[in-house]
């Protein structure tokens, strides 16, 4: 079934600097869409608003026409990878996919590297591989949309390709929507792509589109 | 709906339907049990710190008795704020993981400080008991 996503009317400022004033983005079962952005456009601050974490002046957050303020009180809805590490690092690998409700030989029968690492506190990971945990129990629990900010950040080149594998299979059946400095495996993967500047978004299709609004800098 | 005379018919309808509930009461179970299992582990992010506090004022009270209650009450409440105040910035990210799980702040906080309290008070009374 398919299944829409949309936020618009968001404002958010820092001390009288306007952050994000015009925003639209739309997010659908079956598709990934990207956000790009330079640093300090507020990409993460926009993810958190719709995920409710952050309070925003005015907003407008809809699934499916409903609008839900505090989208992490629904997990069956939404899931949210931050930027930043968040499982606890006593856990072990095990009990985190418990708590997900995933069954850990799926991970080690394609992973082979998680081979019995089971019993394993995530803390005691490689940076890489605890990130890739994380990113693995978001994309993999159930719901209908997953946002993922940073979600190749530690990782290295081979596990950025299993990411983008992982993320191509969940677009199946849900909504995905994602951001990251590295803008090519962005372009590469999405169907949607917005550009986040001056606290607006800009639907763009492709580099020279981004050229022009100042993103990246070709042939030079 | 499919609605048959023989009893045989009726059974192969409704078995479906008890099924899918039974399954329904487990997963609703479960959820609850993960829950519970979370704010534990939450829990345990501070219960020492604040089980030494309970211990402290256990024994001021034991030399002291009602005299001093509403002092010890309202020191155990400080203290509280403080952890209070210090988890939620020093845990700030795992926050993420517990409303990953459909686990809020506000349930994480209410249960677990109203526990604390609930236990406190029910120390200092043992003790006012044994005294």
């Amino acid at each position: 079934m398919r299944h829409v996503l949309e936020f618009d009317s968001i404002r958010l400022s820092f001390g009288g600097r306007m952050i994000l004033c015009d925003v639209y983005m739309k997010c659908e079962t079956g598709k990934i869409t990207g956000l790009l952005g330079r640093n300090g456009q507020g990409k993460s601050c926009l993810f958190n608003i719709v995920y409710g974490e952050l309070r925003a002046e005015e907003k407008s957050v809809r699934f499916d026409n409903v609008s839900v303020a505090k989208g992490f009180m629904r997990p069956d809805l939404l899931r949210f990878l931050p930027q930043f590490d968040f499982i606890p690092k006593s856990f072990t690998i095990s009990r985190v996919f418990d708590d997900f409700g995933l069954d850990y030989r799926e991970l080690e029968k394609r992973f082979p590297e998680f081979a019995s690492k089971h019993r394993v506190a995530v803390g005691k990971l490689s940076g890489g591989q605890y990130r890739f945990i994380q990113t693995y129990v978001i994309l993999k629990a159930e719901s209908r949309f997953v946002i993922l900010d940073e979600p190749f950040t530690h990782l290295m080149p081979l596990q950025i390709e299993k990411v983008i594998e992982l993320i191509r299979e969940e677009k199946e059946n849900k909504g995905l929507l994602i951001t990251d400095h590295l803008y090519r495996p962005i372009i590469e993967i999405a169907d949607r792509l917005y550009l986040l500047t001056d606290g607006k978004t800009h639907p763009v299709r492709g580099l020279a589109e981004m050229e022009e609004l100042g993103y990246v800098a070709m042939g030079r | 709906m499919c609605w048959t005379a023989s009893g045989a018919g009726i059974r192969n309808s409704v078995r479906p339907a008890l099924i899918n509930e039974r399954k329904n009461r487990n997963r609703i179970d479960m959820r609850l049990v993960k829950k519970i299992r979370l704010i534990g582990h939450f829990y345990r992010s501070f219960w020492l710190l604040s089980s030494l506090i309970t211990a402290a004022c256990m024994v001021l009270f034991w030399e002291y008795g009602f005299s001093i209650f509403s002092t010890l009450l309202w020191f155990k409440l400080a203290t509280l704020f403080l952890i209070f105040r210090f988890i939620k910035s020093y845990k700030a990210r795992e926050f993420y993981y517990y409303h990953n799980l459909g686990v809020s702040k506000l349930l994480l906080w209410g249960v677990t400080l109203s526990f604390d309290l609930l236990v406190y008070l029910i120390l200092l009374f043992q003790v006012n008991r044994f005294r």
